[in-house]
């Protein structure tokens, strides 16, 4: 098992790369994990503002206002110092001010709403059509309130409750299908095709390259291990390390999402994730041939990894990228890999067929690149010969 | 009476129109050092390379330890130990794990495996390098364990190509010292340079080889019987005239004569007293001498004979 070994330890010496990789993505999913709940907002909270009031009225009706606001914003009475309003909205002391007038009661019940109050806030704030709706509102029940009958006072106080009254409101999202758990679960294994590229080339490459360096390899041939157990070795040291990295990512996604790991819809995301792994090995193996050191092949894993990432959708979700950039995107494993975790879990519509689709097509990704990568070795062991 | 370990018969290469080795036949003893003499690109390293079936070859027959000689015939390969002309190591590997490497692609028994391993750090004189890694080592200490890595596995036949390339003259006697070593531990050596004076220390028998041919073989006794010099005398004169070098070419025995205005170098075949006669001559013309030596034939001469001649039968 000389090869093998010597495989094995090529590799670890490459584990400072791995632990990197390995590290950061996992402490980001981590993170990505314990800060889920509040990543995607699903609830809708009224938003309270810091309201500065100047009541130049100083009636029962400019009280009950008072009280209104007093219930959905922070309030403060102050007096009117127009220098000191500008300053104090300036510096965000308060969003909004407003100016109840002078004869707002008396305005009110004589059923006049118009001019009632002033409002102050920086230009083009969205705050002023915030409070102008709400005062509106209160005032146009009230005077509603006081013309069909009610007291002033009571009138008022109706207006206030019936404006108080929740609405109920939840946020209505478009890819309602997939849960917030969802969807951190298939982010983690979009990833995975940079991560897995990035890792398997940086260490499966040297290991590939040192082995196939044409004088190592004619002093091997030269020995008594026949060539056939060269090559197994090379195979079991190649299907060790790539199953084991993957492993240890299937391992933290277990641990990270161990609920939805084990649906049936997990587990078909794992059996991608699989397939995928099958075709990074064989394209790591196709660099191995193809590049002449471990600084090419490290170039080529790069350049493979961030634009097969940027390209599939896994950086920027394939529903956001232009027709042009996916239609090119198929010629590459990771759009069949991310397409198919987004039709199983993702923000896809869910189709078996799709992913069945999907895994073929990285299968046969793998197939292809697997047999450049024997063309291209027998062709140079020729040359080399 | 010595066995016949290696036996190649009408060997022949070809790369598209170029012959690398045409129809070369040698064979090696058991216990002897065949040197493979030739320059650059004369067909060498091609020959070991079909020896060690690594290349294919278009006509002939190689037997080696008495069987064919094919890219499966492991038990002969077994025996054999190959120390290339580059230096073939993992940079990533230690010395000492470098040759348990490739003892261990011959030996599988562990514990053998470290003793060999051992042995061949010992030999190689690389105990205190142990946990060097290659890119730490000298020129000299990298071919030190290039060699170590070929014959840990303690193999009956031993193949050098070219393992004192770009190497000190220190680590050059040493390693020289090493091969003599293996072959009194009774190890068959095929040694392959274009270093004159390593083939002609070190081996039993030569073959020089010019275009992939083997143009003349023999002990190094023989080689140099072949050739029509028998001294070489080196004086240093100043202001030698025409008259003086046509005189000393008219001398009898003397086949060539050069000078470059401060060293004359006369070349003689057979006959006694050359020095004498030659000294006589520039006495006669009043030249001041200088130091005067004289030389016995190397293989230099052999080969720049044979292949100058070789050249010279093309032309005509």
């Amino acid at each position: 098992m000389q090869v093998f070994k010597v495989f094995m330890k090529i590799v670890y010496s490459r584990r400072i790369v791995i632990l990197l990789y390995t590290g950061i993505f996992l402490a980001v999913a981590v993170i990505s994990t314990l800060t889920s709940n509040n990543s995607v907002q699903n609830e809708f909270k009224d938003t309270k503002l810091t309201i500065g009031i100047i009541d130049d009225d100083n009636t029962e009706l400019s009280g009950i206002l008072k009280d209104y606001l007093g219930d959905i914003h922070k309030t403060e009475n102050i007096e009117y110092d127009k220098d000191n309003m500008i300053k104090d909205i300036y510096y965000q002391k308060y969003s909004y001010i407003i100016r109840i007038e002078k004869g707002f009661e008396q305005n009110l019940l004589n059923g006049d709403t118009n001019g009632l109050i002033e409002g102050f806030t920086l230009d083009g704030s969205y705050y002023e059509s915030l409070v102008n709706s709400q005062t509106e509102s209160f005032i146009k029940y009230t005077s509603a309130l006081i013309l069909s009958g009610n007291k002033p006072s009571e009138a008022a106080k109706k207006a206030q409750k019936l404006i108080s009254e929740d609405t109920e409101v939840s946020v209505y999202s478009e890819n309602n299908d997939s849960d917030n758990d969802d969807f951190i679960f298939a982010t983690y294994f979009k990833f995975l095709t940079y991560i897995l590229l990035s890792v398997v080339v940086s260490s499966l490459c040297p290991a590939l390259i040192v082995l196939d360096r044409p004088d190592i390899r004619a002093r091997t041939n030269a020995s008594s291990l026949s060539v056939s157990s060269q090559l197994k070795q090379k195979i079991l040291g190649t299907a060790v390390y790539s199953i084991g990295i993957w492993l240890l990512f299937m391992a933290a996604a277990f641990i990270l999402y161990s609920s939805k790991f084990t649906s049936s819809e997990g587990l078909l995301v794992v059996l991608q994730s699989f397939v995928f792994l099958l075709t990074i090995v064989s394209l790591s193996m196709l660099v191995s041939v193809i590049a002449k050191n471990q600084k090419i092949a490290d170039i080529v894993g790069t350049v493979v990894g961030f634009g097969m990432s940027f390209l599939c959708g896994v950086f920027v979700p394939q529903e956001y990228l232009s027709e042009g950039v996916l239609t090119a995107a198929h010629i590459l494993p990771g759009y069949w890999y991310v397409k198919g975790i987004d039709q199983t879990i993702g923000s896809g519509t869910k189709n078996i067929d799709t992913v069945v689709i999907c895994i073929v097509a990285e299968l046969c990704f793998a197939a292809v690149l697997f047999a450049l990568m024997l063309v291209i070795s027998r062709k140079r062991r020729r040359k080399i010969v | 009476m010595s066995q016949t370990i290696v036996k190649i018969d009408g060997l022949v290469k070809r790369y598209k129109e170029l012959t690398a080795v045409d129809d070369l036949s040698l064979e090696i003893q058991e216990g002897e050092i065949l040197g493979l003499l030739g320059p650059n690109g004369s067909g060498k390293t091609t020959t070991i390379n079909c020896l060690l079936s690594l290349l294919s070859y278009d006509e002939g027959n190689i037997e080696v330890f008495g069987s064919k000689m094919t890219p499966d015939n492991y038990k002969a390969k077994a025996k054999i130990g190959v120390i290339s002309q580059n230096v073939a190591v993992f940079d990533e590997l230690n010395v000492y794990e470098n040759i348990d490497y490739f003892c261990g692609l011959y030996i599988k028994d562990k514990k053998l495996r470290r003793q060999y391993t051992d042995e061949a750090i010992e030999f190689a004189g690389l105990n205190d390098f142990k946990k060097f890694k290659p890119k730490k080592l000298s020129g000299g200490l990298l071919r030190r364990l290039n060699i170590a890595c070929g014959i840990a596995h303690k193999p009956s036949l031993i193949i050098l190509d070219e393992p004192t390339v770009a190497v000190d003259p220190q680590s050059r006697n040493r390693i020289l010292e090493g091969i003599e070593k293996l072959n009194r531990d009774g190890a068959s050596i095929i040694y392959t340079s274009h270093y004159m004076e390593e083939v002609e220390q070190l081996c039993s028998r030569i073959i020089i080889m010019d275009k992939g041919k083997n143009i003349a073989s023999g002990t190094k006794e023989e080689l140099k019987k072949k050739v029509n010099i028998t001294e070489t005398i080196k004086a240093e004169v100043r202001n030698a005239d025409e008259e003086t070098l046509s005189k000393i070419k008219q001398l009898p025995h003397i086949t060539s004569s050069e000078y470059d205005g401060k060293l004359l170098t006369v070349k003689c075949s057979g006959g006694k007293h050359n020095l004498i006669r030659l000294i006589e001559v520039l006495n006669e013309h009043e030249l001041h001498l200088g130091r005067v030596y004289t030389e016995l034939p190397t293989l230099n001469d052999v080969f720049l004979e044979i292949t100058g001649k070789q050249l010279r039968d093309k032309e005509d």
